[in-house]
Parts: C-alpha cells; structure tokens; sequence
C-alpha cells in the first residue's frame, strides 16, 4: 500500500465540539464579555470567596452574592452614567490561576511580551496588593507583575532572580476606570508601562532600569498566569475587566483588537 | 472598540486591516426570528398550554471583498493572512450594532476567476456560517432577584442565561417569570432544598438544563430533583413574547423567598 501524497486538508473534518481557544494571544481573560474561563483556553484553578459580596446588578440594585460563587459586578465602563458591562469582583480571598493543561505551571520562553489589564481601581488597596502576576508558586526566580506600591499608587514590575525592574503609575483615584498598557523587552528586561484612566490621555510610567533576563522563568518551574495573586499571597481587590498577555511589542492598537 | 472605519470587526479586528476592501455583504442583516413551532395547543380544548421552540434560524454571510496588492508576490500573503484571521469560531461584529455579536465559521476564501498573472488585483469571496444566527450582546446583564419582582430587559429574542439563589435556604422556593399583564408565564418549582450556609443553587436556563448546588466545602452535585415537574412549567426562557403587544413592556422575575440573581446576555434577531 502506498502512503497518500498531496494536502489532507479536505480530508480533516471540522468538528461539532466547542473550540477551546478564541484568541490569539498566549493568555486572555475577559470578564466583561461575560467569560468565566480564559478565552486562551488554559484550564483554571480558582481560589474562591470566603465570604458573601456585595454587588449591583445592570439597573444599579445592591445585593449580595453567596460564598464561593462568582461575584459579578455592573459597571458603567464608558462614563454615561449607563451599567452596560459585568466585571468581576476580586476580593483579597480570591485569585484565578491559568495553568497548563496537566495544572502545572506555563513554560513561556523569555521574549518580548506586551500585556493589557483593565480594571476599576479600589481606594482600600494597599501595597504589594497585586492585579496580575506571571510567578511560581514561591514568587522565586524571574517573574513578572502588576503590584500596587501604596493606595494610589503601583507599577509594572520585572525580576530577574536579583534585580528588580520597575515602570511606576502613580495618581490613581477610588473608582477610576484604568487601561493599562504593558511591554516588557526580552534583550535587557527593561518594563515600561502606560496607563489611562478615565478614558483619558495616556500617561507613561517611563521605561525602567535593564534587568538582565533569567534564562526562564520562575527559576526554571512552572510559572502560572495568576489574576489577583503573587505567588500564593498578596491578594488584591479589584473589579477585573479583562487581562490579557501577548506575544511581541505591540501598540495599544493592537493590543485592544485581540480577543 | 477602536473608533476606526470598518465594514466589520472580526475577533475585534477590523477587516480592512488585513488588507482587504469589502464590496458586498449578504445575509447579515437577514432576520432569525424564531420558526413556527410544528404543533399547538387550542386553549380550551386539552387544556394546555402553548409550547414554543426558541432556537433561532441559522445564518450565513456572504462577504466579497477586493485586495490591491502591490505586488503580485505580496497577493499570497494577503490571502494567507486573511486564511489565518478567519480560522476558528469568530465573532463578527457590525459597526451598526457595536455592542453586540455573531458567532460564525468561515468556509473557504475563494477567489474569483480573472486572468491571474495580468493585475495583482483580486475579488475573492467567504461565507461565514451562523449556526445560531442570532446577534449576541457582548456584554452580559444582571437583574438582582428577591421576593419583589423585577423588570429583565431583553431585545427581540428570547434569553436563557443562569439563575444563582444565595444560600442558605430552606424548603420550597418559586422562580416565576411574570409577563407584563401580570400573568405568571413560567415557574421553577423547587421543593424540599437544602442550601446550607456558606452555599448556593445554579440553574441554567440554556440547554443543557441543569440545576447544580454548591455546598460551603465547594462540593458541587446535581439537584435536579429538587425541580417538582408537577408543579413547574416546562423550561422557560425570558422572551420577548411574553411582553405587551407591543413589545414595549418587559418580563419580570420574582422569587418566592431568599435573594439571587439573573445573569443573561440580550440578543437580537437584527
């Protein structure tokens, strides 16, 4: 019997199931579309609340949300006084880890990345509160994260294992509505981070010192894309709108026209 | 979304970013509305009620669209990056109705026949197929619920989404949905539940049903029994039907103890 030569691809049947991953970039969470998992299509673990919230509904009723559920917030994300979006209420209980899919950490190679996180920043942040954060489980070796530096204060953070790299945002108000823009350059592990709030102009937190980058990540372990979460601690607060964590050094274009 | 000139965004891509200037665009406007249901009950005579199926009609969009390249070499890569762009589930949304979205799978990109090594110029032309023809918001709502009733506002099509009552709760518990006149138009009737502190119900009102309830240790098991089938109404969604004549008054939901809430995403035939 003789091997087919030529394309298969007419041959593959597309099949009925659901398809897992919906964006094209390596790690993307959109709560405000209403997702309950990545759009990336990483398996999850979630930390879950330990006590009841308090959240308003789209025509702006308050009400409480039971233990352990997932505590969705309206928000009015564009300023017209209109609650026309969800976001997800993150206490300082609570993280949602992506994982690889045996639940081990991502082996990411070190590149240049550029990110994106969206969020109502809470006034009863404190420092080393963290919104986003790509650590092991010990937050050992070379990581990357979104950490407050004080109740108004935080910044785009870049560790090799021994240098720290930092690009500080500082201003921030109870109830801003804030679009973070990140880039971190695999060559000299410079970070730089822009923020806008409010839907207004963007601000630059500057491009950080050089930090030499590890070899890998986390020391060489897995490492997990963690919302909420340093490592296994310094949990924030925060309405989370969407994450998201890309390949190359991209604009805030490009960045906003991923899924 | 960004506030550029486009015919269509593509999974938040505009279009025209791949290169591509769309000539014409068929069937997305086209409406879904909900088929004639097979076979109905006359009031009166047996005493039932009307049962409606409230999957919407498929869809497909056909877009033609021209790419100038410079080149005739770079003709390839344009192709090829519209290929790569429209694999997978997409969502497609139009500049008319930015909020909101269909799902669709592309078929092939096929271009049409011309003299190829004359022009670098080319038409080509792709069907995106809508299983669910239906436009989706893309941004859920939530309705708090209580013993009050309270309005859920809907578009043109029925709604499913994902009751979740807070714990703890004993005995019986009634989610009805009530049309605008004041008639109960459908009830979930839920007897002999046990949500203890610390847990909470999920019951899906989307296919697959399932009513799930989720104890304090984070233990989740199916309580479908609790569902009395005697005393409820079959599977109710929130529908538009169900309004005034006119469509301008909504549905409403109330619980007959205990608090919760109605997560759901509006969708429209249009």
């Amino acid at each position: 019997m003789y091997p087919l030569l030529g394309s298969e691809q007419g041959a593959l049947p597309f099949g009925a199931g659901p398809l897992a991953v919906r964006s094209r970039a390596l790690w993307s969470w959109r709560a405000c579309d209403g997702g309950d998992e990545p759009l990336t299509g990483q398996p999850v673990v979630l930390r879950k609340r330990t006590a009841t919230a308090t959240v308003l509904a789209s025509d702006g009723t308050s009400g409480s949300v039971a233990v352990l559920a997932p505590a969705w917030t309206a928000v009015d994300w564009d300023g017209d006084t209109v609650r026309e979006e969800l976001h997800r209420l993150l206490g300082t209980d609570e993280a949602i880890r992506g994982t690889d899919v045996g639940g081990g950490g991502l082996f990411w190679p070190v590149r240049d990345l550029s990110g994106l996180h969206e969020w109502v920043h809470s006034s009863s942040s404190a420092a080393n509160h963290t919104l986003w954060s790509f650590t092991n489980d010990a937050a050992s070796g070379a990581y990357l994260a979104l950490r407050y530096t004080s109740a108004s204060a935080l910044a785009m953070q870049h560790h090799n294992g021994t240098t720290l790299a930092s690009s500080p945002l500082t201003g921030l108000v109870d109830g801003d509505r804030c679009s973070l823009r990140w880039q971190f350059t695999a060559a000299d592990g410079r970070v730089r981070a822009w923020l806008v709030r409010n839907a207004g102009a963007e601000s630059d937190g500057g491009l950080s010192g050089a930090a030499t980058p590890a070899a890998s990540w986390g020391g060489g372990s897995g490492v997990l894309c963690r919302l909420n979460e340093f490592g296994t601690g310094s949990r924030g607060i925060q309405r989370l709108r969407a994450s998201l964590v890309a390949p190359g050094l991209l604009s805030r274009t490009a960045l906003e026209q991923l899924l | 979304m960004s506030p550029v000139r486009t015919t269509c965004w593509i999974n938040r891509q505009p279009i025209e970013a791949l290169g591509l200037t769309v000539a014409r665009l068929d069937g997305w406007l086209t409406d879904v509305a909900a088929p004639v249901p097979t076979s109905e009950r006359l009031p009166g005579l047996t005493g039932g009620r009307l049962a409606r199926r409230q999957a919407s009609a498929p869809r497909v969009i056909e877009l033609v669209g021209t790419f100038r390249p410079a080149t005739l070499a770079a003709r390839h890569a344009l192709l090829n990056a519209l290929s790569a762009a429209l694999r997978g589930r997409l969502e497609v949304i139009f500049p008319d109705a930015p909020t909101y979205a269909v799902w669709a799978v592309a078929g092939p990109v096929v271009p049409e026949s011309q003299t190829p090594f004359t022009r670098s110029e080319l038409r080509v032309r792709v069907a995106l197929h809508c299983a669910d023809g239906a436009r989706h918001a893309l941004w859920p709502s939530q309705v708090y619920l209580s013993t009050t009733p309270r309005a859920v506002p809907i578009g043109s099509l029925a709604v499913g989404g994902e009751f979740l009552i807070n714990g703890p709760l004993t005995g019986d518990l009634d989610i009805d949905g009530i049309a605008a006149s004041g008639v109960r138009i459908g009830r979930h009737a839920l007897r002999g539940i046990t949500i203890a502190s610390g847990g909470h119900l999920r019951l899906r009102a989307d296919a697959p049903y399932a009513l799930l309830y989720t104890d304090a240790a984070d233990v989740t098991t199916s309580v479908f029994h609790w569902r009395d089938v005697d005393a409820s109404t079959p599977w109710w969604k929130v529908s538009p039907l169900h309004g005034d004549a006119e469509g301008n008054l909504p549905v409403w939901l109330r619980l007959s103890t205990g608090t919760g809430w109605f997560r759901y995403r509006r969708m429209e035939a249009h």
